[in-house]
């Protein structure tokens, strides 16, 4: 390098340095920033969407390491305008980026989703992994539940979903990429999990939000909650204690078109998790099998599975073929095994492998069941069609469902 | 001008030019004629002045001439100089000086003698295993210390000096058959053509010798131990030995020998392997970390984990600077107790350590006026760049100018400024040889020996990157 | 003549400094129009490419000089000139959409708090900085940057497999060659990689299997684009085309990142590194030729051929997508006249008139 290169290397230098100290480019400081971690949105009688956004906000001490959450909820006609609506009234700058859970609300049952989830698929500011759940409730109710799992409901909530994601499987869990890609796909089938409160204190004394964080200063309306000891804003929980509710996510929302056609329980969100996914590390059980008139529970652990769909198309029609074989151990029973069975750990008795065929064939063929009644693609049969039988396509694309023939086979196998 | 066979005149010539309380003048007889001994005091050995020139004067029988003196006085190290001016020189470098009436040179002595610091380890390059012995000032002892690394007959040593006042004596070292006659050529001529009225230290012969005058980046090596200078030259380096200097300077220099330690030569190729990687990932973390940080809290709060940027934020609330201004403000804080631990007496070394570590760094942060991570990210930074001391100077303001740029654009700008660095670094050349090398242009067999350090045995070929003469450095059997 | 590249150089070229810059909107604008045949419609353009390349090496392979100088001592300087022109135009229209989208994609993916067009304009230092060095420190930068891009796609592709549906692309052809054809022409701004080719032939030290060498790297890297196509299709299928940027999305629906948080960022700052490299080469051809054929000094050259564009994107972008329209769609004809066809055509030429000069050499003895 010339020394004149030097010279103008050091002008740049300087003006970079200048722009270094006096950088403000209209920057968000970090502090104004409004951390979203999840958000709620719920459907207003008047058509507007109520936006409630959980925000971490970091309050530790040296005793207290753990941090407090507020919600701030805005309004808006869309909801890009109801986020904007949040900063505009807390004076918080709305932070998406680490927002990694979407709640509807119930309200929002008979309406087409893709109005509102569109807005997290286009925009870049937001995850498009962000998980998505429907409330049973109001959305902003489960937000502003305190639970014993997390002082951050919404992280409460995704350790749930997460968790049962990578052993469970009871979880159909659905994020806003699925959500959206099976929505404009030519089925536009998609699903979420269905998520219901528990309290633990009784079944009957459901817990209440109202109980949890006052409503007052912020945007539309704030309420702020601290855990541990820490101190806790306005309207927040006194002395620490942390709620009772926790969440259940083993049902699971259909949805055709972008509206809720319908649910699958717990048992037959299993089944299509074992059908879609990796069933291995799950548990199972299987209840009331009777032994000589002893009625016995066991609990079975999925080591091994394989779960196939095949579709075979003809002009008579498309026929489903459904088929499970798994390798389970008996993980818990209240059969008294004698120690030689236990040395040759558990085998799998025939009453119980009958038993658990049988219930999980039932479990299939309900799937496939509500899949006809309620249309929705979740089996992604029409995909199915489309890749694999295309010049089928044009014929049963339209009426596949109607046509459709399914034959249903499951193979537990234990220790041999 | 000339000495003349009058005595009177060629002392006076002297005298004129070397007018100082030092320089003693010693009217002695030879034979049947006057003569004068000229010398530095306190750098002639006196006793080899008596031994070597005034008892034999004294015991010279007959007439001295121009044909029998040179012949009579007998010394390892004697000279006909004929001119006054390098006579003077000489003088003042060390030599003693006999002028004799009638004869019209000056006989000069070569009887050098000063003391010397004992060869000790050098402080920058200490080594777990491997040689201790490190350069000195003495330009004497340090080829001394290269002759006895390596006893052949192929090891030069070519003199110069530079410098107008101080003459300072320097040393090309390099083995025969292995360098480049035209790279050894061509630092010859650098040196030669230098203008510079004193050259005091190593440092001025590499500022006339690097081939880009602004350069942020070192262009010629330098070493204080002599078995690392060995292997260097044995690689078809030129050695550049300056008198009064404890470094010996390197040409031509690849940016990757920096990362290399001596210690890695006497280790094993695992640990040494381990060890440059390490270092390489040190240097990386230094130089981007404070960047990074500084454009991930301004502008891209989605690369910090949530739960660290709740940290942060919890840390910097009610810290007074901005992000950017903070991380400037620590690094400023860090680079002055830096230069004042070098600067500082040693005495007084432990109370900066004190003072800048517990009461500044803590206290500051009790303060409210850094924050926590702040300052775990500029001292991590700042001991990252300690693994390779070399090159700590370039990569500190490296760091800075980062900081800056990452402050000021975010990370792409650092992306933008890493790309400007890497094409000013693959198009550095400093005697035909690219400072990147063996990586761009990639030189597969001198990979050998670059992060990876290669069984010494498997080292079969000298660097490729070098312009060498002579590739082979093992014999096949 | 000194030789600037070395055949190991051109080849980490085409393996780590082209590819990147068809992984930002490339695969959602091609997806839009070929859906699950977005493969297909690469592959044409490779082959394409893969055409013109190996037509230029095999006629051009023995000949001094690139395909300018050539030109130039076969065709005369006049024709020189208005084909040096024509390729000045194709390279400052080649990194229009290039510039546009990475300018894109670092505002709204990279800064979240402030997009500002300013903290894009910084990459013009670099690109006038390699436009400035002689060709040898493209090949040189090849070499640097192909470790960080090798690193970046293994990382990248590591974490999107995993969430690919590769029957996504089935059924294949289903889109019809009409839209996999016009797929393949709306993307010719990202390919006609032969326009590089042009510059490299003749001026690389030869060695053996050169030409194995270059076509199985150009092979590679063009492996390396229709694989990152099928790995985008394949995790978005219906919504491939409303992802514009598919280099950031790919990588983030892992359970790793759910639970670590986006680290992918990683091999996307390394492949953000080697790509604004890549948005550097048209100018840096484009400079070429106006200091060869205009006399234009290089560090002026450097800073008018990077003007135009730095004006349409301070001052014009607004008209963003009115450009992207015009030049994937009216200027694609002209990035495949003058990126393939022509380069062919002119090889096949050259070759027949220096087989002619040649047996008119040995005629005279």
């Amino acid at each position: 390098m010339k020394f004149k290169g030097v010279k103008i290397a050091a002008v740049i230098f300087a003006t970079v340095f200048l722009l270094f100290f006096s950088n403000d480019f209209g920057l968000i400081d970090i502090e104004k920033t409004a951390i979203i971690t999840a958000v709620a949105i719920d459907l207003e009688q008047d058509g507007e969407y109520k936006l409630t956004a959980q925000i971490a906000v970091p309050e530790a001490t040296d005793t207290n390491t753990e941090n407090l959450r507020a919600q701030i909820s805005g309004k808006g006609a869309t909801v890009g305008a109801a986020i904007k609506n949040i900063g505009d009234t807390s004076g918080w700058f709305p932070q998406l980026c680490f927002c990694n859970l979407i709640i509807v609300g119930n309200g929002f049952s008979d309406y087409n989703l893709i109005k509102i989830l569109d807005y997290f698929s286009k925009t870049l500011r937001i995850q498009d992994s962000a998980l998505i759940v429907m409330a049973e409730t109001e959305g902003a109710e489960l937000l502003k539940l305190s639970t014993p799992l997390d002082n951050i409901s919404s992280f409460a909530l995704q350790k749930i979903l997460l968790k049962n994601a990578g052993l469970n499987r009871d979880v159909a869990v659905c994020d806003v990429k699925s959500f959206c890609t099976g929505y404009y796909s030519d089925a536009g089938s998609s699903y979420m999990p269905l998520i219901k409160v528990v309290s633990q204190k009784s079944e009957n004394e459901k817990p209440s939000a109202e109980s949890v964080g006052g409503e007052n200063s912020g945007g539309e309306n704030a309420s702020v909650a601290g855990g541990g000891s820490g101190s806790s804003g306005s309207g927040g929980e006194s002395g620490g204690a942390k709620g009772d509710a926790i969440f259940n996510a083993d049902t699971t929302a259909l949805f055709l078109k972008g509206k809720k056609v319908g649910e699958l329980d717990a048992d037959l969100t299993l089944a299509f998790t074992a059908l879609t996914g990796d069933f291995s590390t799950s548990t199972f059980e299987v209840k009331n099998v009777d032994l000589g008139g002893e009625k016995l529970n066991y609990l079975l652990t999925v080591f091994s599975c394989k779960a196939s769909r095949s579709l075979s198309v003809s002009e008579n029609g498309i026929t489903l073929k459904v088929s499970l074989d798994a390798y389970v151990k008996i993980s818990d029973t209240n059969e008294r095994f004698s120690d030689l069975e236990y040395l040759k750990n558990l085998p799998l008795p025939s009453y119980v492998k009958q038993r658990a065929e049988s219930d999980f064939t039932e479990r299939i063929t309900d799937l496939i069941r509500t899949e006809i009644e309620t249309g929705c693609d979740f089996l992604d049969i029409k995909k199915e069609l489309y890749r694999k039988h295309y010049s089928y396509y044009s014929t049963y694309k339209n009426n596949f469902i109607e046509n459709l023939n399914y034959s249903v086979s499951v193979n537990f196998t234990g220790q041999k | 001008m000339n000495f003349t066979e009058r005595l009177k005149d060629n002392v006076a010539a002297i005298k004129k030019r070397l007018n100082s309380d030092d320089i003693q003048y010693k009217e002695i007889k030879i034979g049947e004629k006057k003569g004068c001994i000229v010398f530095a005091a306190d750098l002639t050995d006196k006793s080899a002045v008596g031994e070597l020139i005034i008892r034999p004067a004294a015991d010279f029988c007959g007439t001295p001439n121009g044909d029998n003196i040179a012949e009579y006085f007998f010394s390892p190290e004697t000279e006909k100089e004929y001119s006054v001016i390098p006579a003077t020189k000489k003088i003042a470098g060390g030599s003693c000086a006999l002028l004799c009436d009638g004869v019209n040179f000056a006989l000069l002595f070569g009887l050098k003698k000063f003391d010397k610091r004992a060869i000790t380890e050098p402080p920058t390059s200490t080594v777990i295993k491997g040689p201790r012995e490190g350069f000195v000032e003495s330009l004497s002892v340090n080829t001394s210390l290269m002759r006895r690394k390596l006893i052949s007959p192929a090891l030069r040593f070519k003199y110069l000096s530079a410098g107008e006042f101080s003459d300072t004596k320097i040393a090309l070292c390099y083995i025969d058959g292995i360098a480049d006659e035209r790279l050894v050529n061509s630092i010859t001529e650098k040196i030669k053509k230098a203008k510079i009225d004193a050259v005091l230290d190593d440092s001025y012969v590499s500022k006339f010798l690097g081939e880009h005058k602004a350069s942020l980046f070192k262009q010629i090596g330098n070493t204080e131990k002599p078995d690392v200078l060995a292997a260097r030259i044995l690689e078809g380096r030129v050695a550049v030995l300056v008198d009064g200097s404890p470094i010996a300077l390197t040409v031509p220099y690849l940016l990757v020998e920096d990362f290399q330690s001596p210690g890695d030569y006497y280790s094993s190729s695992y640990s040494a392997t381990f060890a440059r990687i390490l270092r390489l990932l040190a240097v990386i973390i230094s130089v981007y970390l404070p960047a990074l940080y500084v454009s991930a809290q301004l502008f891209h709060l989605q690369f910090i984990p949530l739960s660290f940027l709740l940290t942060i934020v919890n840390s910097i609330k009610g810290i007074p600077l901005s992000p950017s201004f903070e991380m400037f403000f620590t690094l400023l804080v860090f680079e002055i107790l830096n230069e004042a631990s070098v600067r500082m007496p040693k005495y007084v070394g432990m109370v900066v350590s004190i003072v800048g570590g517990l009461v500044l760094g803590e206290t500051a942060v009790n303060a409210g006026i850094i924050s926590a991570p702040a300052l775990m990210i500029i001292a991590l930074s700042g001991i990252c760049l300690y693994t390779v001391p070399e090159l700590e100077q370039t990569f500190s303001v490296l760091r800075l100018i980062f900081l800056v740029i990452g402050g000021s654009f975010g990370a792409f700008g650092i992306i933008v400024a890493s790309g400007v660095l890497l094409t000013y670094l693959v198009s550095f050349e400093n005697y035909r040889t690219p400072l990147l090398a063996p990586f761009s242009p990639l030189i597969v067999k001198d990979l050998k020996d670059g992060w990876y350090k290669g069984f010494t045995v498997e080292r079969r070929l000298s660097p490729i990157s070098l312009k060498n003469v002579n590739k082979r450095r093992i014999k096949n059997d | 003549m000194i030789k600037q590249l070395k055949t190991r150089q051109i080849c980490f070229f085409y393996i780590a400094i082209l590819p990147v810059i068809k992984f930002f909107m490339m695969p959602s604008v091609i997806s839009g129009i070929s859906g699950e045949d977005i493969w297909i419609s690469v592959l044409i353009n490779c082959l394409l490419d893969f055409t013109a390349i190996f037509t230029v090496y095999i006629c051009l392979k023995d000949q001094d000089g690139d395909f300018f100088t050539l030109t130039e001592k076969l065709f005369g300087k006049a024709f020189a000139k208005t084909v040096a022109t024509i390729y000045i135009a194709f390279f400052l229209l080649k990194t229009v959409m290039p510039l546009n989208e990475i300018k894109d994609y670092v505002e709204m993916t990279l800064y979240i708090t402030s997009p500002n067009i300013f903290t894009f304009m910084p990459v013009f230092a670099l690109i006038i900085f390699v436009c400035v060095h002689r060709l040898r420190v493209i090949g040189r930068l090849a070499d640097g940057v192909l470790i960080i891009a090798l690193i970046g796609y293994a990382f990248m592709f590591a974490l999107a497999i995993p969430n690919t549906d590769f029957e996504a692309l089935l059924p294949v052809g289903a889109h019809g060659a009409n839209n996999i054809i016009r797929g393949a022409y709306i993307s010719q701004p990202w390919f006609n990689d032969c326009a590089y080719f042009l510059f490299f032939t003749g001026e690389y030290i030869k060695g053996k299997k050169d030409g194995l060498k270059i076509f199985a790297s150009f092979t590679l890297s063009a492996l390396t684009v229709i694989f990152f196509c099928i790995l985008f299709y394949g995790t978005f299928t219906s919504i491939a085309f409303r992802q514009r940027f598919a280099l950031t999305e790919i990588s983030k629906y892992t359970t790793v990142i759910n639970n670590t948080e986006r680290f992918d960022y990683l091999p996307i700052f390394a492949l953000l590194f080697t790509a604004v490299f890549s948005l550097a080469l048209p100018f840096y051809f484009a400079t070429d030729l106006i200091v060869r054929f205009f006399g234009v000094k290089r560090n002026l050259a450097a800073v008018i051929i990077s003007l135009p564009p730095a004006i349409l994107l301070l001052f014009f972008e607004e008209y963003f997508a009115t450009i992207e329209t015009f030049i994937t769609q009216t200027a694609s004809g002209f990035f495949l006249l003058f990126g393939t066809v022509f380069p062919t055509a002119a090889a096949i030429v050259m070759k027949i008139q220096l087989v002619k000069e040649n047996k008119i050499e040995i005629q005279r003895g």
